[in-house]
């Protein structure tokens, strides 16, 4: 499902000393099936764009198509979103009932729902056994595992992701990317995900856009997007490390590295084979 | 759909007027007193006298009447109940309307009018209470005020404090219950359909995230607190200190005049 945003714009306490504009006129397309990324500062406008994405706020001005549609109660269980630190939204008495309360919201059967759960609970990695745990005697990293299948075990085709790492340690935000990575895959699931972690935007969406004060500032692909370093630094954001890096070797280097380094794999490669084929 | 997009009830507008300048204890014991003489008006002429120092008091505020209506308007519907079932079930005096089982009587008219004013009258002067003064403001006035009871054993500074973190944590936990609610909403859940027991049950996945959260920041809070060496209230000094001007004995002044004037008024 092709997303498409028009002149989206949002204000928040409309008419009283508080009004603050948080989203002005912002146009953008997400092709069916892609992964792209948010990024921008704290209070950019991220968090509202997509609550508006997922029809949970009605805008002031614009408006935003899904698959060409535009009346959310239709959408209904076709976009999910993860939001920032979803773990504080569990409410039920076992891993499985929370989990089983989106398909449940859907008015799916009893069997389809059981399939679902277990199969969302693979997804995301949690054993088995766990589902008929409390999910607040969990791990901060295994409840927010549960919340996250429990937007996924309603297969949305639309996937918001909310800082998704955020507070986890670096093998599990690692781990997590890759499993949503893996479901965008195999499900040609289209993923927004956004992020302060412009590494997790470089390594795999496969365009970036950013806001600044509610602002579309830029869009393109992120080899694009993180060579421009003086931009990035007016708008409080910074290239991942691995452009930097080639960014200052290219300073001493000629010919200088291929463009395009953004992850550290990448870069490490580039270098290997430079030094491979080095004049002896 | 955001509450945000709502002013609380008698949310704080700062601003810098007659009213606002006013020490927190000459306007507590204001309204405190207003409160209770609204009841000795028993005529017009006691009832012109109230309403003028309300429209006074709207007038002394700066504040736009669109933004004290806005303050007012949820309490609006009560008040137009309250009339309505006045005007249907007060019997006496002369028959002035009658359609079908409904009968309206002149003194169920006089009960609806009287009623409501005295209704609005109170809101209205709460309502300017809380616009003008910072909910800071309030804390530390009551604080000052309860202050004589600390020797028969009331922990009034205790209860300021407890006041003044209940009040504080109010948006908080309004914008958390927005965000569990959204978030609940993105699941598929259905606040506002269905009947009066499945509306009730639909929040059970609000609540109990609520609460949890509301226990875990006042866990932190107190942690935070002792961190910072606080000890209960005894040997605090403030940083506030509250000022009694001129202005603020004025007012009790009027105070006892009108008191005096209603008193007067009623025989």
């Amino acid at each position: 499902m092709e997303i498409v945003i028009q002149g989206l714009t949002y204000r928040y306490m409309a008419g009283t000393p508080y009004e603050r504009c948080a989203l002005a006129d912002v146009d953008w397309t997400i092709p069916s099936g892609s992964f792209v990324a948010i990024i921008g500062g704290t209070g950019s406008g991220k968090t509202t764009l997509i609550q508006m994405i997922a029809g949970l706020m009605t805008p002031t001005r614009g408006h935003v198509l899904i698959g060409g549609i535009d009346d959310f109660s239709r959408l209904r269980g076709r976009v999910g979103v993860v939001f920032q630190y979803p773990e504080h939204q569990l409410f039920e008495e076992t891993v499985a009932k929370d989990i089983a309360y989106g398909p449940l919201n859907l008015g799916l059967s009893q069997e389809e729902v059981n399939y679902r759960v277990e199969q969302a609970m693979g997804w995301v990695g949690l054993p088995r056994e766990l589902a008929s745990r409390s999910p607040f005697h969990l791990s901060g990293g295994q409840m927010r595992r549960v919340a996250i299948a429990g937007v996924l075990s309603m297969q949305p085709e639309v996937l918001v992701l909310d800082e998704p790492t955020a507070g986890l340690d670096p093998a599990g935000q690692r781990e997590l990317m890759e499993r949503m990575y893996t479901l965008h895959r195999e499900r040609s699931m289209t993923v927004i995900l956004v992020s302060h972690n412009m590494e997790e935007a470089a390594t795999y969406a496969e365009r970036v856009l950013v806001l600044y004060q509610g602002r579309k500032v830029a869009e393109g692909q992120p080899v694009d997007i993180f060579s421009r370093h003086r931009s990035l630094k007016e708008w409080g954001l910074e290239a991942p490390e691995a452009p930097r890096l080639a960014d200052r070797l290219n300073r001493r280097l000629d010919p200088p590295l291929p463009d395009g380094l953004m992850t550290v794999d990448d870069l490490e490669e580039a270098i290997l084979a430079r030094w491979e084929g080095r004049p002896r | 759909m955001s509450r945000l997009n709502h002013p609380v009830i008698g949310q704080y507008i700062p601003a810098d007027s007659f009213l606002h300048r006013l020490d927190p204890r000459a306007k507590l014991v204001f309204v405190f007193v207003f409160m209770m003489i609204v009841f000795l008006a028993k005529n017009a002429a006691g009832y012109s006298l109230l309403v003028g120092v309300a429209l006074s008091g709207v007038l002394l505020s700066r504040i736009p009447l669109p933004m004290i209506l806005r303050g007012i308007k949820p309490v609006l519907y009560l008040i137009i109940l309250t009339a309505l079932l006045h005007l249907g079930m007060t019997r006496g005096g002369d028959v002035w309307w009658e359609l079908g089982p409904i009968t309206v009587y002149e003194q169920g008219v006089v009960q609806a009018t009287v009623i409501s004013l005295r209704f609005l009258i109170l809101v209205l002067m709460g309502t300017l209470l809380t616009l003008t003064t910072s909910p800071m403001e309030l804390t530390d006035g009551l604080e000052r005020l309860l202050c004589p009871l600390t020797r028969v054993g009331v922990p009034a500074q205790d209860l300021a404090l407890m006041m003044s973190i209940a009040l504080r944590f109010i948006p908080t936990l309004w914008e958390e219950m927005d965000k569990i609610m959204m978030a609940q909403r993105a699941r598929g859940a259905d606040f506002d359909s269905g009947h009066l027991l499945r509306r009730v049950k639909s929040y059970i996945p609000v609540l109990i995230p609520l609460f949890i959260s509301a226990f875990r920041r006042a866990e932190e809070l107190a942690l935070a607190m002792e961190a910072r060496g606080y000890r209960g209230g005894k040997g605090r000094t403030r940083i506030r200190e509250l000022r009694w001007k001129k202005e603020d004995t004025i007012l009790l002044v009027v105070l006892a005049v009108l008191s005096i004037s209603l008193w007067w008024l009623r025989g």
